[in-house]
């Protein structure tokens, strides 16, 4: 009942975060210079073709009717179309979903599992294995995705020719082309994320088996698995949970780029390419699925919080 | 930092083994199948080329002319056809030509027995009622602006009908300017659904199952098609790659077949074993737009107009940008096209001295400011900061703003805020070029609308003309518009195109044309 609590007061608290982040979307878009209008009826338009097209997309109305009109489609489930191919906006994003998911889902179970690996090893035998994770955490942070992306490609694609340099294969055409065509793209999604999770893994690993609880086990005898993983591991997953749930929105954020140099069909490259052409409607689908994306994050880091810490529970 | 000592070695073999699992599972390398969108550039049977950028609609009326004629060609026949030689020769219809003197009436018949890739027949009705939807729907207005009825004179016999001349209709119904992709009556019936389908009578249709919007189009033969000889694949993908290096790479390693390269990718193309080939196909330069000087006092001058063009070294900005694949040129017409005037290539010679003294003439000894607008696609922005660098050693300084998308640059070109702007244009046949450039009405690349009689009279008496007359007076015409310096034109840049040609033959460059995928592209 506390769970189910919890969930509601979440998803009730996130409702103007999600009114925030649409109206903020809309207004930034409208800023940019241009409109659709005028992607839309080219260079060799007459400025009364021009007007008609904005006239019968509605751009010629004030901004607040537009978003109000948008807001209220909302409310009756419709994400309205793309301005340039017609389809139903929320038919192009759940075709897109998957392909984010996928990317963003393995990029954090990759990073997760490799970064806690990395940093207990790096907590257990220090010297230079720490000056390595330390390292690649500065790098992790400096380098950008798109970045690493390119030198995968160029090692993984181009001299070994053991991945495709670009596009997705769904799981259900083929689940070994999946795991193919997603190896590239998730090593360069979580490879800034390996090392920031080393990092606080092992930080969070050291300040726990320095507490005195530690060493009263130790005293009486328990197993050292036994005081790592059920004790040690429990109350250093803390800082960690909230470590990866900060990772995983990011990853949201790195896979418009990753996405667009693997020309990957998923919402980081529909976005991009929304953007350049103005295409409202899919800008504002696009960011309210990643927006409802972040709160599920959020609310799944709370509920491991109460999972793993009585305390939280008790408040 | 000491070790734990919690942490022993069957730990660090538990970890090492779970890391590995960690990386085989992220990996999962096994099987090099070739299925999906992402490799199917191997099949021999399977053409796949890669699209810079998604489709603006799959709707031959609202797709782009350029960018857009791979998605739409594949599906769509058009009534007749450009080849890379310029010449117009039969397609859906085997006989057409102007009717009478003047330019105004054309006619054309089609082939007996086609049909639409749905089954249904295509007759003259049909392409009457997808020709009527084009000029009333389409981007390309300006175009179409002059016809006045397209109306079906028989079963197979269509007429159209132009308030004023128009020269152009035979390659207005060609594959590469799309107005005569013949739309089937069920496609007209649901305009909505034409961007994401298509109801052509091309030699492919869109397989819609393996279609992702945005991502790859798929195209499957059809069986209606009225030649067969031309269906070479069992299966195109035309598959949009934003990032040009991934595209690139795509292409050098097989994924794909082919794609348009920048000038700059050309080395690597070709070190990567890949044929480029490549014609001129675009011009860039600064459209010196507000003639009159409405929002730049001095641009009304002629003489400040020819200053800036003689402070501009052409072969300079032409070597440094596009290495060998452009020719520095002061006009806007392509060798073979029928405003090609080839003494005008080099009007401006490089002559800072010469500029100076005509901005002194002109009262502008010191030179002057004026505000200029570009755009950052096609590396338009590159040859106009060139330009503007140059201009400034006989004192002229612009403040230049940079748009990033067609969009912006559209907007902000039509705003008559910019007195000067960067553009890039790809070669057109000379009636269509002074749609946009010439005649007194408002675009995006004449925004002030300029008006000059004398022009307006000579364009009149050049579209009227018969076909063989058309070439010497559109030339008169480009020199006319380039000695009254209406543009700072830098370069006509080649249109350069990278492609397997192990796989591939007759994928070829030219000239205002763009490779054939749907008759001429086939598998060696």
């Amino acid at each position: 009942m506390a769970t189910f609590r919890l969930v509601v007061r979440r998803l009730l608290s996130s409702t103007p975060f999600l009114f925030l982040v649409s109206a903020l979307t809309f207004v930034l878009v409208s800023l940019v210079p241009g409109d659709p209008a005028r992607t839309i009826v080219g260079q060799h338009a007459t400025v009364e073709q021009y007007e008609a097209v904005r006239g019968r997309l509605g751009l010629d109305e004030p901004l607040p009717v537009q978003y109000g009109d948008w807001l209220v489609r909302v409310f009756h489930g419709d994400l309205g179309a793309s301005l340039f191919s017609g389809e139903p906006v929320t038919s192009v994003l759940n075709n897109r979903l998957p392909v984010s998911l996928s990317l963003i889902i393995a990029g954090t179970i990759v990073s997760g599992i490799l970064g806690v690996s990395l940093g207990l090893l790096s907590a257990r035998r220090g010297g230079l294995l720490v000056k390595v994770v330390d390292g690649l955490a500065l790098l992790g942070l400096a380098v950008p995705a798109f970045w690493f992306a390119l030198v995968l490609i160029a090692i993984g694609s181009v001299q070994l020719r053991w991945f495709p340099v670009t596009g997705y294969v769904p799981f259900a055409d083929d689940p070994a082309e999946w795991g193919r065509s997603l190896v590239l793209p998730v090593l360069s999604l979580s490879l800034g994320a390996v090392a920031i999770i080393a990092k606080q893994t092992r930080d969070s690993v050291l300040d726990t088996l320095g507490r005195d609880f530690v060493r009263v086990m130790q005293a009486n005898g328990f197993s050292q698995l036994s005081i790592l993983y059920r004790h040690v591991l429990r109350n250093a997953a803390l800082p960690l949970v909230t470590v990866l749930g900060v990772v995983l929105v990011n990853l949201l954020a790195a896979a418009v780029f990753v996405e667009t140099v693997f020309a990957m069909p998923g919402l980081g490259s529909l976005t991009q390419q929304a953007t350049v052409q103005h295409d409202i409607p899919v800008i504002q689908g696009a960011v309210l699925y990643v927006t409802v994306l972040v709160v599920i994050v959020n609310l799944l880091v709370d509920l491991l919080y109460s999972r793993l810490d009585p305390r939280v529970r008790a408040s | 930092m000491p070790g734990n000592p919690l942490l022993t070695k069957p730990m660090t073999r538990r970890l090492a083994v779970l890391a590995a699992f960690a990386v085989a599972a992220a990996t999962a390398c096994s099987g090099s199948g070739s299925s999906g969108a992402g490799t199917s550039g191997g099949q021999k049977d399977t053409l796949t080329v890669v699209a810079a950028g998604a489709p603006a609609s799959l709707d031959p009326a609202k797709a782009n002319v350029g960018s857009d004629n791979w998605f739409v060609n594949l599906a769509y026949d058009t009534v007749l056809r450009q080849g890379r030689n310029g010449k117009v020769s039969a397609g859906l219809a085997t006989t057409w030509g102007y009717i009478g003197t003047g330019n105004t009436d054309f006619e054309f018949t089609l082939r007996q027995g086609l049909k639409f890739a749905d089954g249904t027949p295509l007759d003259a009705k049909a392409v009457a009622a997808s020709l009527n939807y084009g000029r009333k729907n389409g981007l390309n207005v300006s175009w179409t602006s002059a016809i006045e009825s397209v109306t079906a004179t028989g079963p197979l016999t269509v007429r159209i009908h132009c308030s004023s001349p128009h020269p152009n209709l035979p390659q207005l119904m060609t594959q590469v300017l799309m107005i005569g992709s013949v739309i089937s009556p069920k496609g007209l019936a649901s305009p909505a659904t034409m961007g994401t389908r298509s109801f052509g009578a091309g030699p492919y249709v869109l397989d819609t199952a393996h279609t992702a919007s945005g991502d790859h189009y798929t195209y499957t033969p059809n069986p209606h098609y009225w030649d067969k000889k031309k269906v070479h694949w069992k299966k195109v993908v035309v598959k949009v790659v934003a990032n040009s290096n991934s595209a690139l790479q795509a292409v050098k390693t097989g994924q794909a077949d082919a794609m348009a390269i920048t000038a700059n990718q050309a080395d690597t193309a070709k070190s990567g074993g890949l044929k480029v080939v490549g014609a001129p196909n675009i011009f860039m330069g600064v459209n010196l737009a507000d003639r009159k000087g409405t929002v730049s006092k001095p641009l009304g001058d002629l003489r400040v107009r020819q200053a800036l063009n003689h402070a501009v070294d052409r072969a300079a900005i032409t070597k440094a940008i596009v290495q060998k694949y452009g020719q520095p040129t002061s006009q806007i017409s392509l060798p073979g096209l029928d405003g090609f005037a080839a003494d005008y290539d080099n009007r401006y010679p490089y002559d800072p001295a010469k500029a100076k003294k005509l901005l002194a003439e002109a009262g502008y000894p010191n030179g002057f400011s004026l505000k200029m607008e570009t755009q950052s696609l096609f590396g338009v922005d590159l040859v106009t900061q060139a330009v503007v660098q140059q201009w400034k050693q006989i004192g002229v300084t612009a403040d230049v703003t940079t748009d990033t998308s067609v969009g912006q640059w559209l907007a902000n070109a039509t705003s008559k805020k910019y007195p000067a702007l960067g553009f890039g244009y790809g070669g057109a046949t000379s009636y269509a070029l002074s749609l946009d450039w010439m005649l007194p009405h408002a675009t995006a690349f004449n925004p002030f609308a300029t008006s000059d009689p004398k022009l307006t009279r000579m364009l009149t008496a050049a579209a009227a003309a018969p076909a063989d007359k058309q070439p010497a007076l559109y030339q008169d015409v480009m020199r006319y518009v380039v000695d009254q310096a209406w543009l700072v034109s830098v370069m006509r840049m080649d249109g350069l195109y990278a492609y397997n040609a192990k796989k591939l033959t007759g994928f070829t460059a030219a000239p205002s044309y763009i490779p054939d995928l749907a008759w001429s592209v086939a598998p060696r």
